[in-house]
């Protein structure tokens, strides 16, 4: 294993070349291959690994609100699931520490779409913190984003819990050479199965970024990552994949408890890749289908939804943080019973 | 000993030799006007090189295949607009059913609750296109309704036939 001590070492240094970059992109896929043999030995029922290690943090509550894609006015049946969402966020007793919007807030990236959501929002009672989704950015290149929601990479720390929001949605720059316009190139880059985009990226910038951030952090600590695709690989053919998300797994190495918090894929999926747990969230805009392969294993599946309720298969969650650090994941799925 | 040639013996042949020409004539047109009045059906040699497993007429079959392809891609645009007809809220078939994904249409026709009756899988699209997507579903065997159910079945080639089967999930 000293090839992958080395390439820690390298991603530790300040200076971070390109070609050692890509050096350590052929090691993370490796990396990603164990990972995946690694995962079998944690998929044990019971969430006592968590309790061991013990992160010391205070217990709380928060909430993850995702993937809205609303479309104005047009879709009334968009705006009614946003205002049931917002309504039972606002009947939790006690009240979330905060909620997390995962991305894609709206469908086609315009500021008058957002202002449509902020409108949505406006009667939530706890703060809201967001991360971008493809959909929100690719209309102006995160121009409307910023002006509504600000940054979409930072940190912060919460009741001994380190917090990480990432913008994990880079495509590559596809329409520049193809003259497209900015409509077209969020058409695209808002349809999953269009060959044209290629996987998301984090990037190096953020991977740099993200080495910076973790370097006053514990390993003690626990991490609770936010990010809009999953930062692993799943389904390439429906994007639900980041490409560089071995990079990420990389940086995370040693920390005890890791959870990751995804949004994207509309329906219920969960992981755990070496030290990492992912889970996914519910979407209020449409539900997507399992793919045919991919699945992780071990993680649950939700029955198929039905067209004819216009609340099936979608929902929000609502995350209880205990004193370790391990996150419970409560699915409020709308069809049926509370899941966890 | 000679015949006379009366007028009954001329009258005769005369019959005799129309009936030998005419009435394989006459078939044979019956046999025409059949396949004329029914669009689809093979004569005669076509079934009997289908019989033997023979492809029945390899024109016939490559502009099928040409023809097919246009109504696939046809369905692949149509599939992914968010325009009326097809959708008058922007959602598109494409969003719950990327790639065709759970339609099932080897399952139809199979009783839809929404519809209260056993549906073709066209009649459960146009349900679909008129309640979620809010669009005007074309009329069952329009160009768009079958462009769209060609992309479906396309997608889910492969499939074995289970008419009434719920997919597993439910």
């Amino acid at each position: 294993m000293s090839e992958k001590k080395d390439a820690l070492d390298r991603l530790m240094t300040a200076e971070l070349s390109r070609r050692q970059f890509m050096k350590m992109s052929a090691f993370t896929g490796i990396a990603a291959s164990l990972g995946g043999l690694v995962t079998l030995d944690f998929l044990s029922p019971s969430d006592a690994r968590g309790v061991m290690l013990g992160g010391g943090a205070k217990p709380f509550t928060f909430a993850v609100i995702a993937d809205q894609h609303t479309m104005g006015p047009k879709n009334n049946y968009m705006k009614l699931r946003v205002e049931r969402s917002v309504q039972e966020i606002n009947k939790l007793d006690p009240k979330p520490d905060f909620i997390m919007e995962l991305g894609d807030m709206v469908h086609d990236g315009s500021d008058e779409q957002m202002k449509f959501f902020d409108e949505l929002l406006s009667p939530l009672k706890v703060p809201i913190k967001y991360i971008t989704g493809e959909h929100d950015w690719y209309l102006d290149m995160g121009d409307s984003y910023s002006k509504h929601y600000g940054k979409t990479t930072y940190s912060w720390d919460h009741n001994g819990v380190h917090f990480i929001a990432l913008m994990t949605v880079m495509l590559r720059d596809f329409w520049t050479a193809r003259g497209l316009s900015a409509d077209e190139r969020m058409g695209i880059a808002g349809t999953l199965n269009h060959p044209l985009p290629g996987p998301f990226h984090v990037g190096e910038k953020q991977l740099v970024w993200l080495r910076d951030d973790l370097k006053n952090v514990k390993k003690s600590t626990p991490i609770i990552i936010f990010s809009h695709s999953p930062l692993y690989y799943y389904y390439k053919a429906w994007n639900f994949w980041t490409e560089d998300a071995p990079e990420v797994h990389l940086l995370l190495e040693g920390y005890e408890t890791v959870q990751v918090i995804h949004g994207h894929v509309h329906h219920i999926v969960t992981n755990q890749i070496g030290n990492i747990k992912f889970a996914s969230s519910l979407s209020t805009g449409w539900p997507h289908p399992y793919p045919t392969s991919g699945l992780p294993a071990g993680s649950p599946m939700m029955p198929r939804a039905n067209p004819a309720n216009i609340f099936g298969g979608l929902g929000w969650e609502k995350m209880q943080v205990g004193g370790a650090g391990a996150v419970d994941v409560g699915y409020r799925e709308w069809s049926r019973e509370n899941v966890s | 000993m000679k015949r006379k040639l009366t007028k009954s013996r001329v009258l005769f042949l005369a019959v005799a030799g129309a009936a030998v020409f005419l009435v394989p004539l006459l078939v044979n047109a019956q046999r025409a006007m059949d396949t004329q009045t029914l669009p689809g059906l093979a004569t005669e040699g076509q079934r009997k090189n289908a019989q033997s497993g023979e492809i029945i007429d390899r024109n016939v079959v490559a502009t099928g295949s040409k023809e097919l392809q246009a109504m696939i891609s046809l369905g692949d645009q149509l599939w992914h607009s968010r325009d009326l007809p097809m959708s008058g809220n922007g959602q598109a078939c494409n969003m719950c059913h990327a790639d065709g994904s759970v339609t099932h249409p080897e399952t139809y026709p199979k009783y839809k609750p929404q519809l209260g009756k056993v549906v073709t899988v066209q009649e459960m699209m146009g349900w679909c296109i008129a309640i979620p997507n809010q669009g005007k579903p074309g009329p069952l065997g329009s160009k768009e309704m079958n462009a769209l159910e060609a992309y479906m079945n396309w997608n889910n080639k492969g499939q074995v036939m289970e008419i009434g089967a719920a997919p597993s999930g439910i």
